[in-house]
């Protein structure tokens, strides 16, 4: 029986084609947007993860933690030393430690000038921070033994020092001392915690000491980028580091640490969150049209009843029961969504692989919105469908073949 | 055995406000096989009523209705549509076909719903009855491609297909022209001839009525008439 009504409801569907389409649309566009938007969420979320998780996951940044009123004038602002960064190179899980000492000043090339922030470091910072190279050399051990003046400038630097000259090569000045460009780093935009690439002038760690830093003697430092093995777990080595700089830094049992470990992880997991609730927020939006969509079923099914009652009188005369006049406007109901949900779907996975194609950014296939966009054609069906089709079945077949 | 047998029917209508209207006052009737009936009577008389009751598409207030020897005046909804669909072939004065349905489908209608045949048997079914009404060529055509006549011939082959009990016509020529009113009337008639048929026929129109055997005059809610059409209408000459 169920096999005749669904052949009834689909000749019904097909008898109709231009209706069944214009309600079809609704459900089209509703599903559509409904996947395009979970697929732009999760796009969202995939770049988020992409930019941090790589750079982010398995760093760690040490900070000096002194309260700036509780030193005395002549002391430096910062506890942890270079031989701190030194010594936790070998410490066990630790891949790479690199020393910050930064400053910030203006460099000068001529009339021209630029607030820069100077960042001296080793090469090893690279790896910390997934910077990249534009063009010419990273500052290599000579440099940084030596404490040379050879620089690498971020890509604003170079642009505003030098904007009608190759700067590869050149030389500028800060606070009077020059400066040899060795190195242009790749442009980066805008920074995502740490230091902003793009005003970055980096030089050899010794060099800011020797030339910017009035504590040289005290071999102090403003931080240190520690990127720790892949196996190692983020809780284990913070301890561990905790435990190996509170004994280097002969604290007792009481005094609170004197550095502070921040790790990029919980930041990453904060945009993660953002990115999820992103995505469900614009998932919701979408919804709003599929639930018009659903209205526009529920209309056409209860015109398509008074439109068809003299069908529905005929049908009823020639010996339809009740329940196989109600089931085949809710199968029709049912249909329709069905069919919008998989065209919807198809236009919206087709649509957003588009638009990940145009934008050149992999747009992630997941299963769920098919999953939902079924769930939804089938409650959406029903739903739209059992008014008007307990509307049909309640017509009394003499006043229904009356009806003109 | 009679195919209908209708005893002491009555039926009320109950208006807004409390008012009573007798619209059949007990009402015997007894149709038997074979027999070409025509059911006349001025409008408001009860004829439509009349009709409703004995198409198991009303029930009465009262009385019995006995059709094909089942007793269908206490039925449930879906007990009628079962009787309709298997005892009683149903002609319109408006035709009532699916307009957006092949020839073949609207024929086949009835047949889909009793689970009798396969889709492939019905459509075969609803063919040979098309053959039958000499519309065969037009199987896959809509109703709305052929003319008044041959839709009603439709409709008939439609009434047919599930081999009814009887055939109840409610003003099949309604919507024909003189000449296409006599083809429909002369098919009925070798219907009942040929095939030993029974056809109740519901009309006002007297040379309509005249195909059938035997008429049933319905006046004021009572069987003012009961008896050979000729001699009724001679009587009224």
């Amino acid at each position: 029986m169920i096999k005749a009504i669904l052949h009834e409801a689909c000749l019904s569907m097909t008898g109709n084609k231009l209706r069944s389409f214009l309600t079809t649309l609704g459900i089209i566009i509703g599903v559509c947007a409904v996947v395009m938007m979970v697929a732009a969420g999760q796009t969202v979320q995939n770049i988020i993860q992409e930019r941090f998780v790589a750079m982010g996951s398995k760093l760690l940044i040490i900070r000096s933690q002194r309260l700036r009123t509780a030193v005395r004038k002549s002391e430096p602002m910062t506890s942890i030393t270079l031989d701190d960064a030194l010594a936790l190179k070998r410490l066990n899980g630790i891949d790479v430690v690199a020393p910050v000492l930064s400053a910030s000043a203006q460099a000068v090339n001529g009339s021209r000038n630029w607030q820069v922030s100077i960042l001296g470091t080793t090469p090893d910072y690279m790896k910390t921070a997934n910077w990249e190279l534009e063009r010419g050399r990273m500052l290599n051990e000579q440099d940084i033994r030596r404490g040379t003046s050879n620089v690498v400038i971020g890509h604003e630097v170079m642009t505003e020092l030098f904007p009608y000259e190759d700067a590869l090569g050149q030389t500028f000045r800060i606070k009077k001392q020059p400066f040899k460009i060795v190195g242009i780093l790749k442009e980066k935009g805008s920074s995502t915690g740490g230091a902003n690439q793009d005003a970055s002038v980096m030089m050899p760690l010794k060099t800011v000491q020797q030339r910017f830093n009035r504590y040289a003697k005290l071999n102090a430092i403003n931080h240190m980028a520690v990127k720790f093995v892949e196996t190692e777990d983020l809780n284990i080595i913070e301890q561990r580091i905790t435990r190996f700089l509170r004994a280097r830094h002969k604290l007792g049992d009481d005094d609170p640490d004197d550095f502070r470990i921040h790790n990029i992880a919980e930041f990453v997991e904060n945009i993660k969150l953002i990115g999820t609730v992103l995505a469900i927020l614009l998932a919701a939006i979408a919804s709003i049209s599929l639930v018009v969509g659903s209205i526009g079923i529920v209309n056409m099914m209860l015109v398509s009843v008074t439109e068809r009652t003299r069908e529905i009188g005929i049908r009823k005369a020639l010996g339809a029961p009740n329940d196989w006049i109600m089931l085949q406007f809710l199968f029709e109901a049912i249909l329709i969504s069905m069919i919008g949900s998989i065209i919807g779907l198809v236009l919206g996975v087709g649509l957003s692989q588009l638009g990940g194609y145009i934008y050149d950014t992999k747009v992630p296939f997941s299963l769920w919105p098919v999953v939902l966009s079924f769930t939804v054609a089938i409650v959406v069906g029903v739903v739209s469908g059992v008014f008007p089709a307990y509307k049909a079945m309640k017509l009394d077949p003499i006043e229904a073949l009356r009806y003109q | 055995m009679s195919v209908i047998e209708i005893k002491n029917v009555c039926k009320t209508y109950y208006m807004d406000g409390g008012m009573k209207q007798n619209v059949l006052k007990g009402v015997n009737l007894t149709v038997e096989k074979s027999e070409f009936v025509s059911i006349m009577g001025p409008s408001g008389s009860g004829k439509s009523t009349f009709m409703n009751i004995l198409g198991c598409l009303d029930r009465p207030t009262s009385g019995k209705y006995f059709l094909g020897g089942k007793q269908v005046s206490g039925m449930s909804d879906d007990e009628l549509a079962h009787i309709r669909n298997r005892m009683i072939g149903f002609v319109f004065q408006g035709f009532n076909l699916l307009m957006r349905r092949t020839l073949t489908d609207n024929v086949a209608l009835p047949l889909i719903y009793d689970n009798r045949l396969t889709k492939e048997e019905e459509l075969a079914r609803a063919k040979e009855m098309l053959k039958l009404v000499g519309l065969a060529r037009f199987a896959d055509r809509f109703p709305n491609q052929i003319s008044g006549g041959m839709q009603q011939r439709v409709a008939i082959a439609r009434a047919l297909v599930n081999n009814p009990e009887m055939i109840l016509a409610d003003e099949p020529t309604g919507n024909l022209d003189s000449k296409t009113s006599d083809e429909i009337m002369t098919f009925f008639q070798q219907l009942n001839k040929e095939q030993g048929i029974t056809i109740v026929l519901v009309t006002h129109e007297p040379d309509v009525a005249q195909y059938a055997k035997r008429l049933v005059r319905i006046v004021d809610g009572n069987i003012e008439y009961d008896g050979d059409v000729k001699t009724y209408m001679e009587q009224q000459k």
